[in-house]
């Protein structure tokens, strides 16, 4: 009897243990966090609202941080209610973990961070070489993914957030579609996700990163921004034509348009999947010799001259103009990168680390920055088009004579 | 009769072959492409968890052959013909140290991890404590359904471990694997070690021989036991250089669990799909925190047979927790880990090398 009543006791004790669990968040109580916007703050430091000098440790910059949460009331039903569907909320410190902790008074829901969709870094921050400050608490904390886009934003980076879309319900989930629409054009940088950016981070090799363009009425993606890998540091910008060079070069385009010229008309050619690759001869590392050959794909959706697409003549001819005009794309970012800027973005170095480590383990320290072998190196330009169609018809109207 | 076919004490060497793989699972799967991409560069840590690979199954092949010799008999009764009682006395009691030090540090690491990336505000004590309530109950039931359970658990771990694998293979980019073929020789040597490490566990095999049933094919089991795991972590450091770079890699703490992170299929359910993957990882180290608690208590068992299995328990249930709960951060917990894999090179490499030399020399054999 004694036994049983025991059990009965422990038993009774354990059900108390069944009532909860300490880290239990209501879904309805926590703020989903879906972008997040970084500014260079032009204050003094000053403890918000009170104006009294901060004397705790200061670091290097402060940053204005734009959170923007769903509203989830906002996105029931379909558009018919007047409530917001997302709102931001902006503060201000000197580092990512303060201004999000700083969010915690200012909104009734625990802010959550697992879905954050894009990270946007406006060009001071890069051009201060601020990037790995910035991302670093994205990076470590346990809560964030890796799968976070980052973009960098001409002007400032809370001005994209303001922006309301006209189609999707929340700025962030419209720019984050647009980035992907890289299918569609070759004016768009691939989407770079914050895990390839600690990786490039830790490389110290030179890239790109898309850049946004945002304003009230309109948000844009297009072009792309350059950073020097060692210093991390922006170096300028890429407008969208040089990015379609670049993205050529690096053979990382999906799709995207071309326009050649056939005698006194135009002819689009749209690309179907490139293919690049890259040969280098490193007998004189004084002077590298690079041979990049850019071979594409695609067919003819639109032609304005009415030419004989059923000649093969005609195809090769073509063929050739796509490839000269790829040639003189991708030369006009070769000449930024190699002549203005001096810095690798193409990946030239990464290809001899992968493919002549000995070599690069010489230059490695000197390639885009100091001795600049990057900026000594000879680069040579290929290209060469296969026109699979001329889509489903040949002629819109007869050849005028 | 059917009902009874379980009822015995004693394991096929399917059970032996799955403990191994589970025994050496364990941890060191979260930590290993770190410590490997940290001294090699591209792909080339391959090679050091394939050569620690078959380093771990030449010793198991050893520590199987040495027991397998004594059909039945146990570790202290064959110690004790071999190198006298005394001797037999202070390694057994070693082993049983050993063993409880790998249950705590078992224990704190699933508190640990499971505090970051799991429960924010839950303390880790509690944490610790209960997953260690789930242990004692289950080393005080029999010692073959310890072994049993492993079986069961086992294919479960790796059909999950194979789909965070498949399922990463959109973000895999070949390029990350290049340059092949340009470590040093230290660090290859580096990373040799350090995957020796995560191949430690087989040392059970000198213990569990004792209750199979056909202890003369021991040995092949055990080849085989290790071999899952040399596989499993092939595939997963493939898989984690070819998303991650070696670069990123060297500076997780925890690869294994970012990658898992990385999946997102969409639809609700599985988009986060680490949290499926925390639950057989914990599976794992449940089976592996079992089994050496209940081995710490064999060992104790051999010195005082006299005293009842259940006493042990009481007694051994607190230390251990306190042990585990001993390091106050992270680097000193790893601290503790690399003195567990160290201390586990003797026990497993040392120990039973010495005494099979010793069985061979003096030729002692089975029933005497």
């Amino acid at each position: 009897m004694h036994r049983r009543a025991g059990c009965t006791v422990i038993l009774i004790c354990l059900l108390t243990l069944l009532t909860g669990c300490w880290d239990r968040v209501e879904i309805q109580e926590r703020g989903f966090v879906v972008g997040v916007a970084i500014d260079v703050s032009e204050n003094e430091a000053e403890e918000e609202g009170t104006g009294e000098k901060e004397e705790r440790a200061k670091g290097k910059e402060r940053y204005v941080v734009t959170y923007q949460f769903v509203a989830p009331e906002g996105l029931q039903g379909d558009g018919g209610g007047n409530a917001e569907s997302f709102f931001n909320l902006t503060t201000e410190g000197a580092s990512m973990m303060e201004t999000a902790r700083l969010l915690a008074t200012r909104t009734s829901r625990t802010p959550y961070f697992g879905h954050i969709k894009t990270l946007i870094i406006s060009e001071d921050v890069a051009k201060r070489g601020r990037l790995a400050d910035v991302v670093d608490f994205f990076l470590r904390d346990h809560e964030m993914r890796r799968g976070t886009k980052v973009m960098i934003a001409k002007g400032k980076a809370k001005d994209v957030f303001d922006f309301k879309p006209p189609i999707e319900k929340m700025p962030v989930m419209f720019i984050r579609s647009v980035a992907e629409n890289i299918h569609r054009t070759g004016r768009i940088y691939p989407p770079v996700r914050i895990g390839d950016l600690h990786e490039l981070l830790l490389r110290q090799t030179s890239y790109a990163l898309p850049r946004i363009t945002g304003k009230k009425e309109e948000v844009k993606v297009a072009g792309s921004a350059v950073i020097q890998g060692n210093t991390n540091r922006m170096v300028g910008w890429l407008g969208e034509e040089e990015t379609i060079g670049l993205n050529c070069m690096r053979g990382e385009i999906e799709g995207g348009l071309e326009k050649v010229e056939v005698e006194d008309n135009l002819v689009m050619y749209e690309f179907r999947g490139k293919n690049t690759s890259i040969e280098a001869d490193v007998s004189d590392i004084e002077n590298i010799k690079f041979t990049i050959t850019m071979e594409s794909e695609g067919f003819i959706p639109e032609s304005l001259k009415t030419v004989d697409w059923m000649s093969e003549k005609v195809v090769r001819e073509v063929e050739k103009r796509i490839g000269k005009e790829t040639v003189r794309i991708a030369s006009k970012a070769l000449n930024k990168l190699h002549k203005e800027f001096k810095v690798d973005a193409i990946g030239l170095g990464r290809h001899l680390y992968t493919h002549h480590p000995k070599v690069w383990d010489k230059i490695q320290h000197d390639w885009d920055i100091g001795k600049n072998y990057f900026a000594k190196s000879t680069i040579e330009l290929k290209a060469k088009a296969i026109v699979r169609n001329s889509g489903v018809i040949i002629k819109s109207e007869p050849i005028q004579e | 009769m059917k009902a009874f076919h379980y009822g015995d004490e004693e394991i096929s060497n399917k059970e032996i072959l799955i403990s191994v793989t589970t025994m050496i699972i364990g941890a060191g799967i979260l930590t290993l492409p770190r410590g490997v991409a940290q001294s090699t560069r591209g792909l080339d840590g391959l090679m050091a968890i394939v050569a620690g690979g078959v380093i771990a199954m030449f010793f198991a092949w050893i520590c199987a052959k040495l027991s397998s010799r004594f059909p039945r008999q146990t570790f202290m009764q064959y110690s004790i013909r071999l190198v006298t009682k005394p001797i037999a006395v202070v390694i057994t009691a070693l082993f049983g140290f050993y063993f409880l030090l790998f249950t705590a540090y078992e224990m704190r690491i699933v508190a640990t991890i499971s505090k970051v990336y799991l429960f924010d505000q839950t303390p880790v004590e509690v944490l610790g404590l209960i997953f260690l309530l789930v242990v004692v109950y289950s080393v005080s039931g029999s010692r073959a359904a310890i072994l049993r359970i492993n079986l069961m658990f086992a294919p479960i771990v790796l059909f999950i471990a194979i789909a965070v694998v498949l399922m990463n293979l959109g973000y895999f980019e070949a390029e990350n694997l290049r340059p092949f073929f340009t470590t040093n020789w230290k660090g290859y040597f580096q990373a040799t070690k350090e995957t020796s490490f995560s191949f430690a566990g087989y040392e059970i095999l000198l213990f569990y021989v004792a209750l199979s049933n056909q202890p003369e094919k021991a040995p092949s089991a055990a080849i085989i036991g290790v071999s899952l795991p040399l596989a499993l972590y092939v595939l997963i450091y493939v898989i984690v250089i070819g998303v991650f770079a070696p670069e990123s890699t060297a500076q997780m703490i925890h690869p294994t669990i970012e990658v898992a992170k990385e999946v997102e299929v969409p639809g609700q359910f599985f988009e986060r799909f680490e949290s499926i993957f925390f639950t057989i990882w914990i599976m794992t180290l449940f089976n592996t925190a079992a089994m050496a608690l209940d081995l710490s208590i064999m060992c104790l068992k051999f010195l005082w047979p006299k005293i009842k299995k259940i006493i042990f328990i009481s007694v051994l249930s607190p230390v251990t927790y306190l042990v585990g709960m001993l390091p106050e951060n992270q680097l000193a917990m790893f601290k503790l880990g690399n003195f567990i894999s160290y201390a586990g090179i003797g026990f497993a490499v040392l120990i039973p090398t010495l005494l099979l030399i010793i069985a061979k020399v003096r030729g002692v054999k089975g029933h005497a």
